[in-house]
């Protein structure tokens, strides 16, 4: 029954989708090897690689042995992660001038992501609340060599400052997607959506709060759901952020209307990656900034 | 959040490190720990020792600033790990073992064939067929490849034929993981 109610969505939004099972990709760490390095080196192994066109840093792979163990892996050369899950850092743009907040961090691939986009300079406040996953995070900031990131384990809800960030990735909790999980249309229904979509609006308010007037916020989520998306991204700018280009080219707008309601005309601003269409895992990312 | 924390003052925690060094071989192990230090310091722009629990860190100059901004008490990691201490005793992890590197002359080293440096990867010892090159008085000493890159330490045996008995290698980081889940 979950699985006709979202087909029929998805149809009304973004088209017939298909089964994806996204390409393996990898994300160089720049700050301790070149990509050409790295990629002579997995080559001679029997690893083929592709440049992702999007990320300046990232490959797609092909091998028949796990890139989770390899000695480079372990040196931190590089960090397993999807192709769509490095647009965020790179709509944000953080610069080595820049204090950072990343909302909820773990495991950190996008933590890792800003420390080298930065250059290991400026200051980022990672925050995560569950212990556990706490640890993954810690485990890879020390791989990646990352030397200029603060972990909080904490809620950041919790955390009682204002308007002091430069930048701020909320990389929310979300329903995820079907081309993440095979079992994905018999775990999630409405109602669990919209719980994600209540806490992603707390989140958001937080993040305002804590954001710099003329401040960057990034929302992104891997849910393909306009309400933990689009209808976010409303709650946003009636707070008093303005939605600008993310310059993430050759992926589909965000959606215009849904279920009978018509978003704001700047929405178009964001960006929706459709499985289907890019071969990549579903996301959404939208570049918000707080008026001065 | 300052290198007393944790009832390890900063004299305590340096003292240990430099014990780690000696053990490895170095005869002036404070030059190396002072040299390695300000060569870090000036690398990441940080300015101070950290401990959090039983982890050591290199930390970043502006934490006291940030400090002032926001609640920092739930603070688990920041800046560079550098190893724990666990009794009085400093155990390196592989950005403190990356920092010593350089001085290699001065310390116990083996360089490792690609194989032995798989199976010293996976948590085996390494045993002198692994060996390509090796400099080995007593105590520890550092393994690494034939690209010169630190797998981890180990300690030096000499019963029957010669070993390294891993200690720490990289894996490591991957059996953290499966011991957490």
């Amino acid at each position: 029954m979950h699985r006709e109610f979202f087909l029929k969505r998805y149809k009304e939004i973004g088209g017939n989708i298909r089964n994806v099972q996204p390409r393996d990709s990898i994300r160089v760490n720049t700050s301790k090897i070149s990509i050409e390095a790295l990629a002579e080196r997995l080559s001679r192994k029997g690893v083929l690689f592709e440049k992702i066109q999007f990320c300046p840093n990232g490959l797609y792979y092909k091998s028949k042995f796990s890139l989770g163990s390899t000695p480079e892996y372990l040196m931190g050369y590089y960090y397993l992660q999807e192709a769509a899950s490095m647009l965020p850092v790179l709509a944000l743009s953080p610069s080595e001038k820049d204090l950072v907040l990343d909302m909820c961090a773990a495991p950190g691939s996008k933590t890792t992501q800003l420390s080298e986009a930065m250059g290991n300079r400026g200051e980022i406040i990672a925050v995560e609340k569950n212990p556990g996953r706490c640890e993954s995070l810690k485990n890879n900031l020390e791989r990646m060599g990352c030397a200029n990131v603060t972990v909080l384990n904490d809620d950041v809800l919790n955390i009682n400052s204002d308007e002091i960030f430069d930048k701020i990735l909320l990389d929310a909790p979300c329903s995820g997607n079907y081309a993440m999980d095979r079992d994905w249309f018999e775990k999630r229904n409405l109602p669990g959506i919209e719980r994600n979509a209540v806490r992603q609006k707390k989140l958001i308010e937080k993040a305002y709060s804590l954001l710099k007037k003329g401040g960057m916020l990034v929302y992104s989520t891997c849910s393909l759901e306009p309400e933990e998306n689009e209808e976010s991204v409303m709650f946003a700018l009636s707070l008093g952020l303005k939605l600008e280009d993310s310059g993430i080219k050759a992926v589909e707008p965000a959606v215009s209307g849904f279920d009978g309601k018509k978003f704001d005309r700047t929405m178009l601003l964001a960006r929706r990656l459709w499985p289907h269409k890019t071969g990549t895992s579903g996301f959404f990312i939208a570049k918000l900034r707080k008026k001065q | 959040m300052n290198a007393a924390e944790g009832n390890q003052d900063a004299n305590s925690i340096e003292g240990a490190m430099v014990a780690f060094i000696q053990k490895i071989g170095a005869e002036n192990p404070e030059k190396i720990f002072h040299t390695r230090i300000e060569r870090a310091l000036s690398r990441e722009s940080c300015s101070e020792l950290v401990v959090l629990g039983e982890e050591v860190f290199l930390s970043k100059s502006s934490s006291e600033e940030l400090e002032k901004k926001i609640e920092l008490q739930k603070v688990v990691y920041c800046g560079v790990k550098r190893g724990t201490i666990k009794d009085g005793i400093f155990i390196p992890g592989p950005n403190f073992l990356n920092d010593i590197v350089p001085f290699l002359d001065e310390l116990n080293y083996v360089i490792v064939n690609e194989r032995a440096e798989w199976l010293f990867l996976c948590g085996r010892d390494v045993f002198k067929e692994g060996i390509v090159r090796k400099s080995l008085s007593r105590g520890n000493a550092l393994v690494l490849n034939e690209r010169m890159e630190c797998l981890g330490y180990g300690k030096i045996e000499t019963n029957g034929s010669q070993v390294i008995k891993n200690i720490f290698d990289l894996g490591d980081f991957l059996r953290r993981e499966r011991k957490r889940k």
